[in-house]
């Protein structure tokens, strides 16, 4: 069963078309990952979605009800945020679930102390939002989300604000809900966060999406991937690449070598080099697929024409002066 | 003068009580560098920054930038820097542009053409009001006013947040060709690609210490790292990988193992090569898993 | 530098303050054309002593007494002090909770100058608004029936403007020394709200008495700027204060930690 189906999605303000023509679906217990530069029409869609605003075209299905408007039956069990999520700041975190709870009607006593032990938050649940750091919003938001008990998740840039190891609790708990099916759509422009968990990828870009599908497609599609290279002789390393197809190979201005490859270059490479007893000491991915595809839709390239060049050059353009 | 590092802290302390705040650091960041300043949120990465701009004083130590004192010759290391807070606001009803024109006029003027070059390339509006913007558009304004005066030194905190890759990218080609002439960037991150792409050097705060200094290449040595290796057919045994020099630990997922090793992947690869495999991933866990080690070890537990 | 600083914080009130000015010369052009009308039959009104000087005398028959009333007494330095106290507590620590003044702080402008540029900002403001106050005036006093002097009015709105000046610097100063918009404009507002009770009611205890000298109210309209002209000691000690707490704001935001 579908969680989310959008068909023919159009949204126009007054001076653009947000969205034009979109279609998403997200399945049951999948994490999706929403990618689009800023303008894209990301926030546009969730709002959509969370029915706060009304398409001028299209429709969308929700759980398998069809979405109406706010207060709609099909956002039962949907819950999340967009944009920042939003408290009263003179209230402590546990108040304002509790007045959200009450809001929602029937929600078991237990469960706000339960969402803010996922999220972390119970030391500081009894100090305003006001001093909260945006991470720790952002986290209250979460809770706030589990307190629905959801079925679909819509967050907006989860991670954002959070250190590292906050980021990986968030990722830790949707892959949790997802195992007990929840359907999670997150939008995010860390590219690395969305990798970690997401089981599917819509990119969209002004308003349409330009590209959908699996974590396994996308590693087969995505024009190339890119990484370091570290091996007992680069010099030698070097000249096998240039024979490969499939492969660029180059240094950066810190000396170190970098490959782009396409999807099956690296494994003739490695096994290239292995035959030359040329040994691979490490390997570092510093362009991943959701990247490489992300930029490959985003120029104005085709993607079929995208050279795997341009991402050495973007890798190699980040990797700094020689020190 | 120009032989100072451009960053200088000698048991630099902000004692907020509670056993918050930032206990003695010290730390050199060289001119030219793009240095990323690492730590769990509350570690005291900010607090730095606002001593390095004398924002807030020190209860202990001291700290110079460029060779000039934090405190007493601040006005002067402030005609030469550019400053990105963490959490910043800018006038809600007025313009980018106008923003940045009074941001200018309080250096004594700024070249008009560098900052709309600047907008340009992140894809800024400066004509529409403050408040209409998005978090990202936002921030777009916040970099221009850090860089449009071409400085010599950049206090940059967190300041990718909110930006779309394509602009971040951009901003980190902008890093590359600052460092390139010569100029210096004091960056914080929580995105650890951003801190392998750009960083010469970096240094992990934890509880308002310094944890290590070092750079990536040198904290990666010491590092776990992790392939994973999707075979086409049906995988080997992990006991093939587990005895290979090196490894630490395999698991199995479906037809992928991940094999977790220290040192060179020579043996890893050469027995991956014997099968058919389709893919090879190297995953950036090993990344990651080196900065948490750091963020949540006790200090005289962390690694090295 | 510090001009700049001074034409964006005046930027920033220019339209609230603007609407406040002709707010109070639609008003006194409105209560000047009333009391031809009104005044002559309300007469002088027969109240305890401490609220008809609360009130500034109470006294409709004449139309200084009803423009003293009606204006001097309440409306005119509330909205003087409305003006002056939120433009204070918003340029100082308005900015500094918004965020924004650790941006502007990050640049090379000294927070000596930075809140000079602001106070200067908030006496063109109070400028402002006496200038309106003048001109409300002299238009309402002519739809009155005239009888109040070219001088006089001028007098009325120079002490208004004092008044201003020194209720800001109280906003300025705890603006500045704390950060906090909401204690900064509070206290001044309470400052100015027991200094007009205590103008009134003071002078009723002879043991109390001497406390009227600490209100703002009794250097602004205690010698009656409406007839008696302008009264420099009284513009002196309100300008003297006003210097002193601009000084302390400086000093108090030299000091300290900026919040954040």
């Amino acid at each position: 069963m579908e969680a989310v189906t959008a068909t023919g999605l159009v949204k126009r303000f007054e001076s653009t078309t947000a969205v034009d023509g979109l279609d998403l679906t997200v399945q049951v217990g999948q994490v999706h990952g929403l990618l689009g530069a800023n303008g894209a029409g990301k926030t546009t869609l969730l709002r959509l979605l969370f029915g706060l605003i009304a398409p001028n075209a299209g429709s969308i299905t929700l759980l398998g009800r069809a979405l109406g408007g706010p207060g709609s039956a099909a956002l039962d069990h949907v819950a999340g945020f967009v944009e920042e999520p939003s408290f009263y700041p003179y209230l402590s975190g546990r108040t304002n679930l509790a007045l959200l709870a009450k809001l929602d009607g029937d929600v078991p006593a237990g469960l706000i102390g339960e969402a803010l032990e996922r999220v972390g938050l119970t030391d500081r649940a009894g100090s305003r939002v006001g001093g909260y750091s945006t991470g720790m919003r952002q986290r209250l938001g979460i809770a706030a989300a589990l307190l629905r008990t959801p079925r679909l998740l819509l967050l907006d840039e989860p991670t954002s604000g959070l250190d590292p190891t906050g980021a990986r609790a968030v990722a830790a708990l949707v892959r949790e809900l997802s195992a007990q099916g929840v359907a999670v759509l997150l939008s995010s422009h860390q590219i690395g966060e969305l990798e970690k968990v997401c089981d599917a990828y819509t990119v969209i870009r002004e308003g349409r999406v330009v590209w959908d599908g699996t974590a396994a497609q996308l590693v087969a599609q995505a024009p190339a991937s890119a990484y370091a290279l570290h091996t007992s002789d680069d010099d030698r390393a070097l000249q096998i690449a240039a024979g490969i197809r499939g492969v660029r190979a180059g240094r950066s201005p810190r000396g170190q070598l970098a490959v782009a490859v396409q999807p099956d270059g690296l494994d003739a490479l490695v096994l290239a080099l292995g035959d030359a007893r040329v040994a691979v000491r490490r390997l570092e991915l510093l362009v991943t697929p959701l990247e490489s595809m992300f930029f490959a839709l985003s120029g104005d390239e085709n993607v079929d024409e995208l050279a795997p060049y341009d991402l050495a050059e973007r890798v190699f353009a980040g990797a700094g002066a020689d020190s | 003068m120009t032989d100072a590092p451009a960053i200088a802290t000698r048991g630099l302390s902000k004692d907020f009580g509670g056993g918050r705040g930032l206990f003695e650091l010290d730390l050199d960041v060289q001119r030219g560098e793009v240095f990323g300043f690492l730590g769990p949120n509350g570690a005291g990465k900010s607090t730095t920054m606002r001593l390095l701009l004398d924002l807030i004083r020190p209860t202990a130590g001291s700290a110079s930038l460029l060779g000039l004192d934090a405190h007493t010759e601040s006005l002067e290391i402030r005609r030469r820097i550019g400053y990105l807070a963490g959490d910043f606001g800018l006038y809600p009803k007025l313009t980018g542009a106008v923003v940045l024109d009074y941001l200018g006029e309080l250096r004594g003027g700024v070249d008009r053409r560098r900052r709309d070059a600047l907008a340009e390339r992140f894809g800024a509006d400066l004509h529409r009001p403050i408040r209409e913007l998005s978090t990202g558009n936002r921030q777009k304004l916040g970099l221009i006013q850090a860089f449009m005066h071409d400085p010599e030194l950049l206090i940059l905190d967190e300041p990718i947040a909110g930006l779309d890759p394509l602009v971040q990218q951009s901003f980190h080609e902008l890093l590359a060709e600052t460092s390139a002439q010569g100029g210096t960037v004091f960056l914080s991150s929580h995105t650890l690609s951003e801190v392998e792409r750009v960083t010469h050097r970096l240094a992990i705060l934890r509880e308002g210490r310094l944890v290590v200094v070092d750079s990536l290449e040198n904290l990666r040595r010491v590092a776990v790292q992790r392939l994973e290796i999707e075979f086409a057919d049906v995988p080997p045994s992990a006991a093939a990988f587990e005895t290979l020099p090196g490894v630490r630990d395999v698991t199995a997922a479906g037809a992928t193992l991940t094999v977790a090793f220290e040192g060179s992947a020579d043996a890893v690869v050469k027995a991956a090569a014997a099968h058919e495999v389709r893919a090879i991933r190297s995953r950036d866990d090993d990344l990651e898993e080196i900065f948490l080690r750091y963020y949540r070890a006790k200090r005289a537990e962390a690694p090295r | 530098m510090t001009r700049a600083a001074l034409t964006m914080a005046l930027r920033l009130r220019l339209a609230s303050t603007g609407s406040a000015a002709l707010g109070l010369v639609a008003v006194l052009v409105i209560v000047g054309a009333l009391f031809p009308a009104v005044g002559g039959t309300i007469g002088k009104l027969n109240l305890p002593r401490g609220v008809s000087q609360l009130l500034g005398g109470a006294d409709y028959a004449t139309l200084t007494g009803w423009f003293r009333s009606e204006i001097g007494s309440v409306y005119g330095p509330l909205v003087m002090g409305a003006v002056a106290i939120t433009a204070a507590a918003a340029s100082t620590a308005g900015e500094e909770e918004d965020r924004i003044l650790a941006l502007v702080l990050a640049h090379p402008i000294t927070r000596a100058r930075l809140v000079a540029a602001k106070a200067g900002a908030v006496a063109v403001l109070v400028v402002i608004i006496a200038v309106a106050a003048w001109v409300g005036l002299l238009i309402g006093v002519a739809l009155g029936g005239g009888g109040i002097g070219l001088g006089d009015t001028a007098a009325f709105a120079v002490h208004l403007a004092f008044f201003g000046l020194a209720i800001g610097a109280v906003a300025l100063a705890l603006g500045a020394g704390t950060g906090r918009r909401s204690l900064a404009a509070g206290v001044a507002a309470a400052v100015g709200v027991v200094g007009w009770l205590i103008n009134g009611f003071a002078p009723l205890v002879s043991a109390l008495d001497w406390l009227k000298y600490l209100s703002p109210f009794y250097y602004y309209a205690g010698d009656d700027p409406l007839t008696q002209g302008i009264d420099v000691g009284d513009l002196a000690v309100l300008g003297v204060v006003t210097v002193a707490l601009v000084a302390v704001a400086m000093l108090a935001f030299e000091r300290r930690d900026l919040r954040g």
